[in-house]
């Protein structure tokens, strides 16, 4: 496609605009395809859709009253069930409020939010691919593997988790601050990627503080094991900018009391995924979203490479440790629930996760780069050869496009409107 | 040397350390066992309940139990005044999820004791026990005993054993090495392994058609062994320990396995999955044997393998249905049919000859212990393979190694056989009645065998593929048989006299091999179908009404079916591997990962999002009276009356005592009378029972009432009657002589492999034969290929009219009205063939003037006219165009690539797929990502470009003016035709246009197969109809 330095396609020198053009306009096509159900004009009938919906019109309602809480107070929490939601502040919520209360549908100011919140989650997942690999189209692969992934496409539409959603637009940005610090960039780079990383900590925080502390850990492991001292600096600074939220969820996790106010308190381990679960493209059981096609061959894949091929293995094996870490965290057989029974603060804490689903995303975002350096790996291999191997990189960049448009049709023919606000 | 002798010592040490360590680690396991067991626990108590209608409460009778982690058997002394209806249950707070695992236990009437087992896998100090009933009724309680039954150590120890075994295998690898080939059949087996058991991997047991009556089998088996009867004949647990004689008419061999688990402690729904595991891994690997064999490549092998064991029959019937008599039986259709290869397609005179009659006789031997109706039509299809190969039977050695496979699959089955046969002629079972089942209305229709995505939630009663099951052939394996039969057609001989000659090639076996499995594929496809006169065969009266109505269902020949369009598919592979075609030979390796990834996966997928998943561990909560269809039971027997300790006794008996036993019993009788009286046993009659007093003299023992045992007692006798089941001496006789048949058969077994090692190798036909265009030649030009494919595209898009219902809104003209009822169908079908005909040479005629005479126009007229043809709006026009008209699109239809008919609600969802499909966004996207890259121009560049535009315009139109699809429709298949056109005029690898071009054609035909298959799914019947 591309001519005979390449493979099916995928170029590694640098190309010119002319040549950038066709990445262009696949990236804007792709971006098509997640936005797909937002075409609609409509917010589709998904798990928490009717609670957001009824937070966004509870938000409208105080702004055209003239204050709108960051929190709302027990009382509201109770009456409207918004249950963890709760932790969720209402700043993330103030632009479809905004166009609630000026008049708008509910329907359409959530549609425009999450039309925004879906670019945003585009663009700063371009930022990232970008400083996790400078291979152009290992850029790409990572990227389209990432935005369509049945996790990213089945938590904004199935589960119509606006929190996570959010939480999913920022984590790259984060991702790509924290990597500018350790490419050796230029100072001014460094700089703005240090107050990028903060700031989507802190957005991370406002969207919902429980994940705001598990992102902080994770930080907080990464900076230690590359010794990146400087970068320990982002979460006291995010702290500090995100201090109420942060400061909200604390005072329930060391105190509790907030349970009357319908605040679930349950052992998590029981909803964890089951081995099969894992396995899933096309179809699953609420709410389980599963790796994808994409990333199921790029596993097998992997799997191929470490087996048969000996060099460069020790990479793609701590890159696929890391993954299969995620997975066990996301799993069932995990002992979370020994973990809750370590005292209440700490029961508290991991209550508030919900489910061990949440650490799919992370697993979602290893097994891309695991995928994609896979790839890198076979291309290595296959050489000249235009056997099967050769085109399989290709295979996985179209197998995830399907997969992620598959979704997405059957999302939007399989489920109604959301009644509520229409 | 020394390096060999070190790696030896080496290995050796390692082995030692290994097998020392789990010596101890074993006596430390069975040391736990032994001291675990003396722990038992006496609680007394007693409670009164009354229970009243729909009473959900829980009444608590013990708390605060404090238990280290086992596997415990609690016993509850009860008293109940209905049988069944109350549960006793147990619950513990643990800090796990699965701390404590317990269904509850059921409370029988009959018996003065409620006794269940129990896991707990975590300490507890708050053990709770309560009573509830769903109906009204008494409940008294009393004392408690919870023992230890050491299982947990049991448990232990088998996990040790499994890493001792995997352990030693390591070392085996680490020593000798493997090599690359070995490691990509170990990789890839393995992964095809995991998808084939994904649905066994959610964390429980499924809830299946037949999974609770082999859950019970397994359990009986078990209970069998316990009581030390080798083989289980009459199994003790079924039907409040009646019995049942599921054994004799459903061979056990392989349930052992399972049934060793329970034995050793392992919960139900582990044993049952790991049961399930296996039959499936055996399957894939004596598939991936047999084919290795066929083929002599290891890569073909791993593809046939992946196509069969992947299919969606073997997902059906193994996971679906939970048939695992049947799935059981996939492990051994491929010996039978590896043994048909060698015995009638390979060399008489070489000497390996000797033992071709091996494979065939284990793979009967093995159908025969595992599913009697798999082990009828194995014959059935043995006896067709024969007839189409008749002229090989010349040869006496033929005939010599089928004779002596049948003798040796006889000896090796006979201990199964001759109770079987004995009861069969003997008993009146009620399987020998149920002769007026009809099979017919379970056939599959003709469309499910070109299905792709089998979506197996969506058959639901009033559609017309209701009880159709999600079973069928598959569009791949159609797509390769039709690719063959292509092939076989076009086929042109070079008649050089030295090269005919050679007769017995392996190139020219396989291809008469390979004839036949198409063959032999088509045929069985059309008996599992609706449309085959099963109920005119069953009037036939005799043996054939009991045959068809023991098959049940037609889609059991599926299974053959596929494997032989496997074989199909793997001489397609060998065909072009050997002609070094690799385009072709990667399009078919393409075509497995496509069947694999979006045909399997996507079946699976669709099957476990709706699947309901529960974990068995106890089977107390089972209860034991479901006997399914109640076939091995006798006739007559009402099920109702057979509860615990039932007795019974003529007017002048008395029963003093009773004492239960297993398949056993003893009372103590006075008969006062002055005749001769009887009793009678809670235990069902079947022949072998036998009945002595206390000097061990023999009492006549015979059917009572309600068939159960009744034991004549003389006039004026007083004192004990025993009675048990001992197999008649027959039985035994045909066991001792099935046991020399697998000695027999171990040391030929032993004695080929030895052979094997010492012969030289003989020469590959292959070899001597290099030139496959001698033997099967494809020569067409790109016109006749292009209109295979078209025929082949127009048959896919009739095949919703090939159903025996009419889909509602499928196209029938109101002037047919005046025509009698079949008539009137196939004159219905035979409009739409016509004008899928017509449309499509049409189309292709013009397309093929318009773009000039040359390959390249072939292959775009082919595109386009396919584009037309299966189009989501030419397939809509023809099977729904009864019902609403077109509704307006939006921005979203214009990404709605995969079309189907789905319409969740009335108001808001445009109910059908108007928009152009997934193929057209696609071409288009291509166009302009390849249209940036090209350098020179050519004519076709503007051609393309205006075209792509202008549909382009009308396609967003579509949103103000629906009645623009049409003409967007058509120039969106114009654009398919010139895209074809252009690409291969790029300056690109043409391997790289090739596989575009391929993609495309694949694209269109599995997004056709999604919606053709929603509207046969969801096609509700219309007025008319064949069936």
């Amino acid at each position: 496609m591309y001519g005979a330095t390449t493979y099916m396609g995928m170029v590694t020198e640098n190309m010119k605009i002319k040549e950038k053009l066709p990445t262009l306009i696949m990236g804007i096509l792709l971006s098509g395809i997640l936005c797909m159900p937002l075409l609609t004009g409509y917010i589709l009938s998904g798990g928490e859709a009717i609670l957001w919906l009824m937070k966004i019109e509870e938000c409208g309602n105080r702004l055209s009253a003239g204050e709108l809480p960051l929190f709302f107070d027990g009382e509201t929490v109770a009456a409207r069930a918004f249950g963890l939601m709760a932790f969720s502040s209402n700043l993330i919520l103030y632009l479809p409020a905004k166009w609630y209360a000026s008049g708008t549908t509910l329907h359409l100011a959530a549609v425009w939010w999450c039309a925004l919140v879906q670019l945003l989650s585009i663009g700063t997942a371009f930022l990232a691919a970008g400083e996790i690999t400078h291979d152009r189209m290992q850029r790409f692969m990572v990227w389209a593997l990432y935005i369509l992934s049945p996790y990213h496409i089945l938590v904004s539409y199935w589960k119509a988790d606006f929190a996570e959603m959010w939480g999913m637009a920022w984590a790259p940005l984060l991702i790509w601050g924290i990597l500018l610090q350790k490419n050796n960039r230029k100072t001014a780079i460094r700089i703005l990627g240090y107050l990028g990383a903060i700031l989507a900590l802190s957005m991370i925080a406002y969207g919902n503080a429980a994940v705001f502390f598990l992102a902080g850990f994770l930080l907080l492991l990464y900076c230690l094991n590359h010794r990146n001292w400087t970068g320990l600096g982002i979460l006291p600074v995010s702290t500090i900018l995100a201090y109420q939220p942060a400061a909200y969820y604390l005072r329930y996790v060391l105190k509790g009391g907030m349970e009357i106010y319908g605040i679930p308190n349950l052992l998590i381990q029981q909803s964890g995924y089951h081995f099969g679960q894992f396995f899933t493209s096309f179809d699953a059981r609420y709410f389980y979203p599963g790796l994808g096609i994409a990333l199921i061959l790029g596993l097998i894949l992997g799997l191929y490479r470490i087996v048969l091929e000996g060099k460069g293995r020790r990479n793609l094996i701590a890159q696929g440790i890391l993954w299969a870490v995620f997975l066990f965290l996301s799993s069932t057989t995990f002992p979370w629930n020994r973990i809750q029974s370590l005292g209440e603060p700490i029961y508290r804490l991991i209550a508030t996760l919900e489910s061990p689903v949440l650490f799919m995303s992370l697993a979602t975002m290893t097994g891309c780069l695991f995928t994609t350096y896979t790839m890198d790996f076979l291309r290595e291999g296959a050489g000249e050869k235009k056997n099967l191997l050769h085109f399989m990189p290709m295979g996985v960049l179209i197998a995830a496009i399907f997969n992620g448009l598959y979704l997405c049709n059957h999302l939007v023919y399989t489920m109604e409107p959301s009644f509520y606000g229409r | 040397m020394t390096f060999h002798n070190g790696r030896k010592q080496n290995q050796t040490r390692m082995i030692l350390t290994a097998v020392c360590t789990y010596i101890l680690l074993f006596l430390a396991c069975m040391m736990g066992f032994f001291c675990a067991r003396k722990q038992e626990y006496s609680f007394d108590g007693s409670a009164n309940h009354s229970f009243s209608e729909n009473d959900t409460e829980e009444y608590l009778l013990y708390e605060g139990i404090s238990l280290s982690p086992g596997v415990y058997e609690i016993t509850l002394q009860t008293a109940a005044d209905l049988d069944m209806a109350a549960l006793i249950s147990l619950k513990a707070e643990t800090t796990s999820p699965y701390g404590l695992r317990c269904i509850n236990g059921i409370v029988y009437q009959g018996l003065d004791h409620c006794t269940f087992s129990f896991y707990l896998y975590e300490k507890t100090d708050d053990l709770k026990v309560s009573a509830s009933a769903g109906q009204a009724m008494t409940l008294q309680t009393g004392a408690m005993q919870i023992r230890n039954t050491g299982q947990l150590y049991t448990m232990g120890a088998f996990w040790l054993t499994c890493l001792l075994a995997i352990t030693l295998i390591v070392i085996q690898i680490q020593t000798h090495g493997v090599n690359r080939q070995q490691k990509i059949t170990i990789l890839s087996l393995g992964v095809i392994s995991v998808i084939a058991v994904l649905p066994l991997l959610y964390g429980g047991s499924l809830i299946t058609a037949d999974g609770g009556y082999h859950m019970m089998r397994i359990e009986s088996l078990a209970e069998g062994l316990k009581m030390g009867q080798i083989p289980v004949r009459i199994e003790p647990y079924w039907q409040q320990s009646y019995g049942y004689a599921d054994s004799i008419f459903y061979c056990n061999l392989f349930l052992i396995f399972p049934a060793i688990l329970r034995l050793l402690g392992f919960g139900l729904s582990f044993s049952w999955n790991a049961y399930c595991v296996a039959i499936r891994v055996a399957a894939i690997l004596t598939t991936y044997y047999c084919s290795k064999k066929i083929f002599e490549n290891y890569r073909i092998a791993l593809a046939v393998t992946a196509m069969s064991s992947l299919s969606v029959i073997q997902f059906f019937k193994g996971i679906q249905t939970g048939a695992i008599g049947e799935a059981t039986a996939y492990i051994f259709l491929p010996l039978v049919l590896y043994g048909f290869w060698r015995i009638l397609f390979q060399d008489t005179k070489k000497e390996s000859y000797r033992t071709a009659f091996i494979p065939l006789a284990v793979g009967f031997a093995g159908i025969v212990q595992c599913h009697v109706l798999s082990s009828e039509i194995s014959a059935l299809v043995a006896v067709l393979i024969v007839v189409f190969q008749i002229r090989r039977l010349r040869d006496p050695k033929v005939i010599g190694a089928i004779l002596k496979a049948a003798a040796l699959a006889v000896m090796l089955s006979l201990w199964f056989l001759v109770p079987f046969v004995d009861y069969y002629l003997t008993e009146d079972v009620h399987i020998k009645f149920v002769f007026a089942r009809t099979i017919q209305q379970f056939g599959i229709q003709i469309p499910q065998m070109f299905f792709h995505f089998w979506n197996s939630g969506a058959i639901a009663e009033g559609t017309g593929m209701y009880q159709a099951y999600p079973a069928g052939l598959g569009l791949i394996f159609a797509i390769s048989l039709g690719w063959f039969a292509t092939l076989m057609i076009c086929n042109k001989k070079k008649n050089s006299p030295e090269k005919l000659q050679i007769i017995e090639t392996s190139a020219q076996s396989q291809l008469q091999f390979a004839k036949l499995c198409l063959g032999m594929s088509v045929l069985l496809c059309i008996f599992s179908l609706r449309i085959f006169p099963w109920g005119h065969i069953q009037t036939w009266g005799g043996p054939f009404k009991g045959l068809v109505s023991s098959l049940q269902f037609p889609n059991r020949f599926l299974g053959w079916a596929t494997l032989f369009a496997s074989m199909v598919f793997g001489y397609l592979l060998s065909y072009y591997e050997i002609r070094k075609a690799d385009w072709q030979k990667n399009l078919l390796y393409a075509m497995v990962l496509i069947q694999v990834a979006t045909s399997s996966l996507f079946y699976v997928d669709a099957y476990m999002a709706g699947a309901t998943v529960t974990h068995l561990s106890n089977r107390e909560g089972m209860g034991n009276g479901y006997i399914s269809g109640g076939e091995y039971i006798i006739q007559g027997t009402d099920d109702t009356l057979l509860t615990y300790n039932r007795t019974a006794s003529s007017e002048e008996v008395q029963i003093l005592e009773f004492t239960p036993g297993e398949l056993s019993g003893s009372m103590e009788v006075n008969n006062t009378g002055n005749a001769e009286g009887y009793v009678e046993f809670p235990l069902l009659h079947y022949k072998g029972y036998r009945a002595y007093d206390a000097q061990g003299q023999k009492l006549p023992c015979e059917k009572g009432d309600n068939h159960v045992v009744r034991v004549m007692i003389p006039a004026g006798y007083k004192g004990i009657v025993r009675t048990l089941f001992r197999e008649p001496f027959y039985w035994r006789i045909a066991e001792i002589l099935s046991l020399c048949g697998y000695v027999v058969f171990f040391f030929l077994y032993l004695k080929g492999r030895k052979k094997r090692t010492v012969t030289v190798a003989e020469p590959n036909g292959r070899e001597i034969y290099s030139d496959q265009s001698a033997v099967l030649r494809f020569d067409s030009s790109a016109q006749q290929r292009s209109l295979f494919v078209l025929c082949a595209g127009v048959f896919l898009a009739w095949t919703p009219a090939l159903a025996t219902y009419n889909i509602s809104g499928m196209l029938h003209p109101e002037a047919l009205a005046r025509f009698s009822g079949s008539f009137q169908e196939v004159l219905s079908r035979g409009l739409i063939l016509g004008i899928l005909l017509m449309e499509g040479f049409a189309a292709y005629g013009l397309f093929s003037v318009l773009i000039r005479k040359t390959e390249k126009g072939a292959y775009g007229a082919l595109l386009g006219t396919l584009g037309i043809l299966l189009s989501p709006y030419n397939l809509c026009r023809i099977y729904c165009a009864g019902e609403n008209p077109m509704a307006q699109s939006t921005l979203a239809d214009l990404w709605k690539a995969f079309a189907w008919r789905g319409a969740a609600s009335e108001t808001d969802f445009h109910s059908y797929p108007l928009q152009l499909g997934m193929v057209w966004i696609t071409v288009t996207i291509l166009y302009i990502l390849l249209a940036l890259r090209k350098k020179q121009r050519s004519i076709w560049d503007r051609k393309l470009a205006c075209v792509t535009c202008l549909t382009m315009v009308l396609a967003c139109g579509t949103i103000f003016f629906p009645a623009l699809l049409i003409p967007a429709g058509i120039l969106a298949a114009i654009q398919l035709a010139v895209f074809t056109c252009w690409l291969f005029e790029l300056e690109e690898d043409r391997q790289i246009k090739v596989w575009i071009y391929l993609g495309l054609l694949l694209l269109l035909v599995l997004t056709a197969s999604m919606q053709l298959e929603d509207i046969c799914y969801q096609g509700y019947p219309g007025e008319h109809g064949f069936i």
